[in-house]
């Protein structure tokens, strides 16, 4: 039988263990405690280059000036970054670092990974912070640019830089050949005739010499038509097989007016297509630089909206650049007042305006500054960007649509110049898809 | 504390064999890891994996952490066993949360650990109620931690998962080595049951043989029983007899003697009181006397017998008083004389000696015919010796009566010694000797 006081002496000495214990545990958070003392290193991913392939000059600019900003508004916290990524790389190096569980506390969000690091969970939801967060109002920035950090109907990214893409039209060129140029609401069926009168051999050396359009693709069409691409496991439940007819009737008649002909990157500039499509990164790029405006001299040039198909919807794609942070953040406090800073900031968005050329996330610096740039606020004002914006589409957030639109746009295009019946391609392309959205990966 | 039983050295192998799988497991994800990094395929495997793997250098360190808490828990368990010490069953349930993380840190690819966990159970799990429970919750959590039953709802990646990012040459080692591994410990789980259920034959066979032995020593008892209790009635028999005898003899010694004595006198006055009236008148109140003594021994005797004890008298005036009665009113004739140094005796020995002399005075009388007594007493160096003579018919062949029996019977019980001779017209002598155990002289 147990020895009453032996057992007395046992429950003594597990009382003395576990203060021991207990006071090491202590001691180390203690230790701890001392060490925050220290400066909290906040880690930050970014990379140069973009996903509108306009060229950027001094492309950490903004984020040394940024950062040299909020490290003076909190002074216990250091902001780091790895410069040298190039946007290529990125993606594979952001990952690298997820699996060795060092990726950055805060980062910014490719588009071609916002769907998969949302989904397995790297992406920390900003909802609670947004909603807590007194000084944070989405309503201050363009809907479609947070709308662009929702996956499964949780905020995982916070816009920072948008780029909306619209139409450019030359007006000269326009004028030479009798048409009047197309107002905001112009639809589908002007633009092929206007298309279709633009292209044509003018030298008679039997080739054509002057163009439609460029950098117009089946995808606008279906945009236009209001098509849009869901998450599924069958082709005809992620896209609408109708309007992508309609867009494939679209691309093959361009294809036909140029009788198959490719139109030459450089056409647009030297004065021979009618219409190009144009990002707005592309846009300020090009206007305010003399040297780069000197291409565009000999002919006037206007922004214009997407054709539609009916008025009054003219839909284009918008570009973002989205900070997102790590779910395994240590500082998540500190990387969500970063994020803030950076979209919320009005100095920083200013910085967005000066340094790239990108347009800030923010409304009211962005209204701000296009109206303050004189060349700019000629041909596009604010009413302009906020509608273009407004009606923007962005890509869809399932897994696999990168992949998918890829292929689709392949096949579409391989059969077109095969000149296969409508009947033909849509198979294909159903096929196509089926197999990538059947795919393990 | 180092147990080297053989159930306990395969539970210490499988403890072994769990550290191995948790290595090789560490192993193939860190070395997948690098050759994912080496090929710039870590997009591409975010992009195949349906989660966010966990970090493998986490996986390595925190399962092996959680393995040593295991197996510092097994030491810890062992030793409150010993001490009888509470608190087992308390690390048991942290036990299980052990093997939940290392399941966990396994990406639910490796549940083997359970397997251990029951043996841990089994092991220290000592009531029964407890252990049954434990038991059946270690069975499902090993049935239900299975990466198909959960991927889904856990962000995960199998084993598989990784191993299928492998050439086909290490892939095949890979799966080899953790299907071996998985079998090891399994042998060892069955291994550890096949022994445990022979210790328990074993113990049964023991048990079953220690009864049959049981109930032998019981049979063997109860009849030891049954004749302890036939001696017991043997003896209340014999102590019934022995008191019968000791009344027969006291009621021969006191009324044989006093009748004996009467008898004489009222032949002595039958045969004067023709002639001599008055001495036969004087004669016959001795005898009324004589006979009023022995009413009163009578009585006397039947106090003793109902209290048995002894009133104290002593020896020599007892003596004296019996011989001066018979001299008095018998014609018998009773020298005594007295040598030594009186020594007071015990009341037993007392007792005896009275009864001895008044003994051989009456056969004297009664079977010698005798008409001259010579009593002679002496003490001797602890030693008591009585002689009585008498000039009394003697005898051939001495039958010995009851009396003389019972005089027998009483020297042997106090060790003492007992002669006699005696020849036809020569009378009958008898020495008797007794050792005095606590001698000393009268105050």
């Amino acid at each position: 039988m147990i020895d009453k006081s032996k057992l007395g002496e046992n429950v003594k000495k597990s009382v003395i263990a576990l203060i021991v214990i207990a006071l090491i545990i202590i001691s180390i958070f203690f230790v701890q405690g001392l060490k925050s003392d220290k400066k909290t290193v906040i880690q930050i991913g970014i990379y140069s280059g973009n996903e509108w392939g306009v060229p950027q000059i001094d492309v950490y600019r903004i984020y040394d000036e940024a950062i040299k900003l909020f490290e003076k508004a909190n002074p216990d916290v250091i902001v780091q970054y790895r410069s040298g990524t190039l946007m290529e790389d990125y993606s594979e190096w952001l990952a690298q670092k997820i699996l060795n569980g060092n990726e950055p506390d805060v980062f910014i969000v490719l588009g071609e990974d916002f769907d998969t690091l949302s989904s397995i969970g790297m992406l920390q939801p900003l909802d609670t912070y947004m909603k807590d967060d007194s000084t944070f109002h989405p309503e201050d920035f363009y809907k479609k640019g947070i709308e662009a950090g929702i996956y499964d109907g949780y905020q995982y990214a916070m816009p920072f830089q948008i780029v909306p893409t619209f139409m450019i039209v030359n007006e000269t060129l326009l004028k030479d050949n009798n048409l009047t140029v197309p107002e905001m609401d112009w639809t589908l069926e002007e633009f092929l005739r206007m298309c279709n009168e633009l292209t044509k051999d003018t030298n008679q050396d039997g080739i054509n010499d002057q163009f439609g359009v460029v950098g117009y693709g089946w995808e606008n069409t279906y945009y236009a038509a209001k098509g849009t691409f869901e998450a599924g496991d069958k082709a005809i439940e992620v896209y609408d097989e109708e309007k992508l007819r309609k867009a494939i009737e679209v691309s093959k008649e361009l294809y036909t007016q140029n009788s198959g002909q490719i139109v030459p990157p450089y056409a647009f500039d030297q004065g021979l297509v009618g219409f190009k499509t144009f990002s707005l990164a592309e846009f300020r790029a090009y206007k305010p630089y003399p040297y780069k405006v000197k291409k565009y001299s000999d002919f006037t040039w206007e922004p214009l909206s997407f054709p539609s198909v009916d008025h009054n919807t003219s839909i284009g794609k918008l570009y973002t650049v989205q900070w997102g942070m790590s779910s395994r953040s240590k500082n998540k406090d500190l990387a969500w007042e970063f994020i803030k800073f950076m979209s919320n900031d009005d100095e920083v968005q200013q910085m967005v305006w000066d340094y790239t050329y990108t347009l800030p996330t923010k409304i009211s610096v962005s209204n701000k500054a296009s109206a303050q740039d004189e060349l700019l606020s000629n041909v596009l004002d604010s009413a302009f960007l906020e509608l273009v914006i407004d009606q923007s589409v962005i890509e869809p957030t399932f897994k696999k649509y990168q992949k998918l639109i890829e292929s689709m746009d392949i096949r579409i295009k391989v059969n077109i110049m095969d000149d296969k019946s409508m009947q033909e391609i849509i198979r294909s392309v159903r096929e196509e898809a089926d197999n990538i959205l059947e795919s393990e990966n | 504390m180092l147990e080297t039983t053989p159930i306990s050295i395969i539970r210490k192998l499988n403890y072994l064999v769990n550290v191995v799988v948790i290595l090789f497991f560490s192993f193939i994800i860190s070395s997948t890891t690098t050759k994912i990094f080496d090929g710039f395929l870590a997009r591409e495997f975010l992009e195949r994996v349906q989660y966010l793997p966990i970090i493998p250098q986490n996986i390595a360190v925190l399962a092996m952490v959680y393995m040593l808490a295991l197996g510092a828990s097994n030491v810890l368990k062992s030793y409150l066993l010993k001490k009888k010490f509470f608190g087992v069953k308390l690390l048991l349930l942290v036990d299980f949360w052990l093997c939940f993380m290392i399941v966990y840190y396994m990406n639910f690819s490796y549940r083997g650990i359970f397997l251990l966990l029951m043996m841990n159970i089994i092991t220290y799990a000592k009531e029964p109620h407890a252990r049954v429970w434990m038991l059946i919750f270690a069975l499902i959590s090993f049935i239900l931690l299975d990466y198909d039953i959960w991927s889904n709802r856990l962000s995960m990646l199998s084993l598989t998962e990784y191993v299928d990012y492998n050439s086909e040459e290490v892939k095949i080692f890979m799966l080899v080595g953790k299907n071996l591994l998985t079998s090891i410990n399994e042998i060892g789980f069955i291994g550890f049951l096949y022994l445990l259920l022979q210790n328990k034959i074993n113990e049964n066979a023991a048990i079953s043989s220690l009864n049959t032995k049981l109930r032998e020593t019981a049979s063997e008892l109860k009849m030891a029983n049954m004749q302890l209790e036939d001696f017991a009635q043997t003896m209340e028999e014999n102590a019934k007899m022995k008191e019968r005898n000791r009344l027969a003899r006291e009621i021969h010694d006191i009324l044989g003697h006093s009748l004996t004595s009467i008898t004489t006198g009222l032949e002595a006055c039958v045969s004067i009181i023709g002639f001599e009236p008055e001495v036969a008148q004087k004669q016959l109140g001795k005898i009324l006397d004589l006979s009023r003594k022995g009413l009163d021994d009578v009585r006397r005797s039947v106090r003793e017998l109902k209290v048995d004890t002894i009133s104290k008298y002593e020896l020599i005036p007892a003596v004296t008083d019996m011989v001066n009665d018979i001299n008095e009113c018998t014609p018998v004739k009773i020298d005594m004389e007295i040598s030594g140094v009186i020594l007071k005796l015990k009341e037993d020995e007392e007792q005896t000696v009275y009864r001895i002399i008044q003994e051989s005075i009456t056969n004297a009388i009664r079977h010698g015919k005798a008409s001259h007594i010579d009593l002679h007493i002496d003490f001797y160096q602890h030693i008591v010796n009585v002689m009585v003579t008498d000039n009394g018919k003697g005898s051939v062949n001495v039958e010995e009566g009851f009396g003389l029996t019972h005089i027998r019977e009483r020297i042997a019980m106090l060790n003492g010694t007992m002669e006699y001779e005696t020849n036809p017209g020569e009378g009958f002598t008898i020495y008797v000797g007794i050792p005095i155990r606590w001698g000393s002289a009268y105050d």
